[in-house]
């Protein structure tokens, strides 16, 4: 990693962790100064964060989907720059950066404690496959990831602690409005994740001849997959939504975060190998 | 039969299936798994005496082909088909509102009834607004109007649906019908695909029969350290696929770039040394340049190859053949006493039971792997349409909105048809309309 690569990770690292700080303290003190700063510094630190993926990239050759620390750099400036599209629609859902932003600030956080020196692509790694199977796991990730954020909003509106809250929760669109778009989230999600699941298929289907193997990885992103499917099936068909379908979404962010974060650690698992840490 | 239909469209069993795919697939992962007498597994079940008293004979260390997996896969495809009917119904009654003939919503109770006397705009221009176009239907009651969205979405749900039955069907049927080997072709030989030819490891579907192409594959030659777009792709195998004289394909096999002919996918496989012998029976018979790819591990990270010949009365005889970098090989005759003695190319030697054996060459061989499974494309095309039909029923679903005011003085009943993909609609609607919401209503949804 080159210098300026690095110091602009650094300012994206550390602006992140104090926007997070601000929409915590917005949120918390019902400011609304301090959550428009905290607003205006995430888009700055996903300006410094992208700079310094975009610099990766031209000098790899390749974008970030080789090994944990492009991964992960992807996924947070994902989460980012999908949070701050969100607020632009809708502003009033700015609040739900409680959220977003320590998640965000973790992801890349974690990528500073392992290599940073790019993968060299190998054989089997050349592949257009690989560039669509992460592109659409991170935008499956953000997705859910911020559908988690406005389930937690939702809860916390319905909860005993709304009071502490009330006055920042007030500028969120209605209950229904969170739920549907919540809904719609996890939809996009679900079908990001399904693309993500087919190109990894196309992709193992042409490097070595199967298409699916039953790894650890293969097995947990079905596995994550089946809940958000049982979440637009308890929806769609069963009637739940509100508290009970927000509840589904709380429950279904560990299983996501493990299938991409921890399986590589915890099994032997083929993608261990180009998700080294 | 009509009890085991309801309990197949059941909602309640397709979400108990999905858990238990998860659970299971979950539980899995905590298991070792492969063949029963693999090391790890033995190693396992040594460790775990009574989990192994379970897990064994219930199959579990390869899960995902163990009779309770199957059975639960089983039971979802059922689940989906059965689903997918009930929403073909439904999607098909869906069309005939969207098409502009209400009868079946308006006996239902109305999502909002707007009083009279109220300025409002008029309906048309504001439900354009939701992209909603009115429907002229001739059985249409006087003072009805129907406006709907696009109709191909109508039948998206079932749609999508159908298309995960199809998958899960494609899926299980190429697993039944496929095969996947290795076949080791030593350079200038050709091989022809025909079940002899493979390795120990042909791994072939229970339907799969004697399905072989017979195919000839003629490995041409070897890119050795092959760079294509800049990247390192290795040493890869020239293949030439033949019916008989005919070329069928040819092209340099490597990871990301398989040779595909129809169903058939030839990929790239270890590449190792091999020998070209000419071998002289004790009664005179000459076998000449019988190529020998040295494909097993040998001791000391030597590659070895074990040879039968078919002798005169009969008896068949095994010549074991070993070398550490191809241009020397060391013979030896388990049936003479083991007996081994080293050669080089144009070397012979004569073996205490009377054969002869003289390298002619010292060559490579490459191997390839070759999977036949004409169910990966179909997986695709499912995949494909499911994916498309999910896309439409979650981002373009089908909407209707049916005012009634039996006369120019009377309220506005509203019926709000499939807000249920998006359960701000009908609020939206509603309040465009000029009235408010009443959360408490029926829209009729469940019944079309």
């Amino acid at each position: 990693m080159t210098t300026t690569e690095a110091v602009l990770l650094w300012i994206a690292v550390v602006v992140y962790a104090v926007a997070a700080a601000a929409f915590i303290g917005g949120g918390f003190l019902s400011k609304d100064r301090l959550l428009n700063t905290a607003i205006r510094l995430t888009a700055a630190g996903a300006m410094s964060h992208g700079v310094s993926l975009g610099l990766r990239w031209v000098r790899t050759g390749h974008g970030p989907s080789l090994g944990f620390f492009e991964v992960a750099s992807g996924l947070a400036f994902l989460g980012a720059a999908g949070f701050l599209l969100l607020i632009w629609r809708y502003r009033g859902l700015a609040i739900t950066g409680v959220a977003v932003l320590p998640v965000t600030f973790l992801v890349l956080g974690a990528t500073f404690l392992v290599n940073p020196e790019a993968e060299q692509v190998s054989g089997s790694l050349a592949s257009v496959w690989l560039a669509i199977h992460v592109l659409f796991a991170n935008l499956a990730y953000g997705c859910y990831v911020i559908a988690f954020a406005l389930a937690s909003a939702y809860l916390v509106r319905e909860s005993r602690y709304r009071d502490r809250w009330t006055a920042t929760l007030e500028r969120l669109p209605s209950q229904a409005v969170l739920d549907g778009l919540t809904f719609r989230l996890v939809g996009a999600g679900f079908l990001f994740q399904g693309v993500m699941i087919a190109s990894g298929a196309v992709w193992a289907n042409e490097a070595w001849g199967r298409y699916w193997g039953w790894d650890p990885m293969e097995i947990w992103s079905l596995i994550a997959w089946a809940v958000y499917a049982l979440y637009l099936h308890l929806t769609l068909t069963m009637g739940w939504k509100g508290r009970r379908a927000a509840w589904v979404l709380v429950i279904a962010l560990p299983v996501i975060v493990f299938s991409l974060l921890g399986v590589p650690v915890v099994y032997d698992s083929i993608h261990g190998a180009y998700l080294r840490i | 039969m009509r009890a085991l239909s309801r309990l197949l469209r059941s909602r309640q069993l397709a979400a108990f299936l999905i858990v238990a795919t998860m659970t299971y697939a979950a539980l899995a992962t905590l298991i070792p798994l492969g063949p029963q007498d693999s090391p790890t597994v033995r190693d396992w079940a040594r460790k775990h005496p009574a989990a192994e008293a379970w897990v064994g004979p219930l199959g579990l260390h390869q899960p995902f082909t163990s009779p309770p997996f199957l059975v639960i896969v089983a039971l979802l495809i059922a689940s989906t088909a059965a689903c997918s009917l009930e929403r073909t119904r439904r999607g098909l009654a869906l069309l005939t509102v969207l098409r502009g003939d209400a009868s079946s919503v308006l006996r239902t109770d109305p999502t909002a009834v707007l009083p009279s006397g109220v300025d409002r705009q008029e309906p048309d221009a504001l439900l354009r607004a939701f992209g909603l176009r009115q429907r002229i239907h001739a059985g249409c009651p006087a003072g009805v109007k129907v406006y709907s969205s696009r109709l191909a979405s109508s039948l998206a749900s079932a749609t999508f649906h159908w298309a995960l039955v199809l998958l899960f069907c494609f899926a299980a049927l190429g697993q039944l019908m496929r095969s996947e080997g290795t076949i080791a072709v030593v350079k200038g030989q050709t091989v022809v695909d025909r079940r002899a030819s493979y390795l120990n490891g042909l791994s072939a579907g229970p339907l799969f029969g004697d399905r072989f192409t017979r195919y000839g594959l003629r490995l041409d030659g070897l890119s050795m350290g092959l760079v294509v777009d800049g990247v390192r792709r290795g040493d890869s195998p020239n293949v030439t696929v033949l019916r008989d004289t005919a070329v069928v394909a040819r092209g340099t096999v490597y990871p990301n770039n398989p040779l595909r002919i129809g169903s058939v996918v030839i990929h790239r496989g270890p590449i190792g040394p091999a020998a070209r012998l000419t071998i002289t029976l004790p009664n005179g018979q000459v076998e000449k340049g019988r190529p020998v790819p040295f494909t097993d591990e040998g001791p000391g990270g030597s590659s070895s190859a074990s040879l039968k010949l078919e002798r005169p009365d009969g008896a068949v005889e095994t010549i074991l053949l070993e070398t550490t970098k191809g241009a020397r090989i060391r013979v030896a005759v388990p049936s003479a006493g083991y007996h081994s003695a080293p050669i080089g190319v144009g070397g012979e030697v004569t073996l205490p039971n009377g054969l002869e054996v003289r390298m002619d060459e010292a060559t490579t061989y490459a191997s390839l792997i070759v999977v036949n499974d004409w169910s990966v494309p179909l997986i695709y095309a499912a995949f494909a349409l499911a994916a498309a039909a999910e896309c439409f029923a979650l981002f373009m679903p089908s909407r209707a909105v049916v005012l009634r005011r039996k006369d120019s003085d009377a309220d506005m009943e509203v019926w709000v048809v499939r807000k249920r993909i998006d359960p701000a609609f009908p609020e939206r609607v509603i309040a465009a309309l000029g009235g408010r919401h009443d959360t408490t209503d029926s829209t009729g949804e469940e019944r079309i």
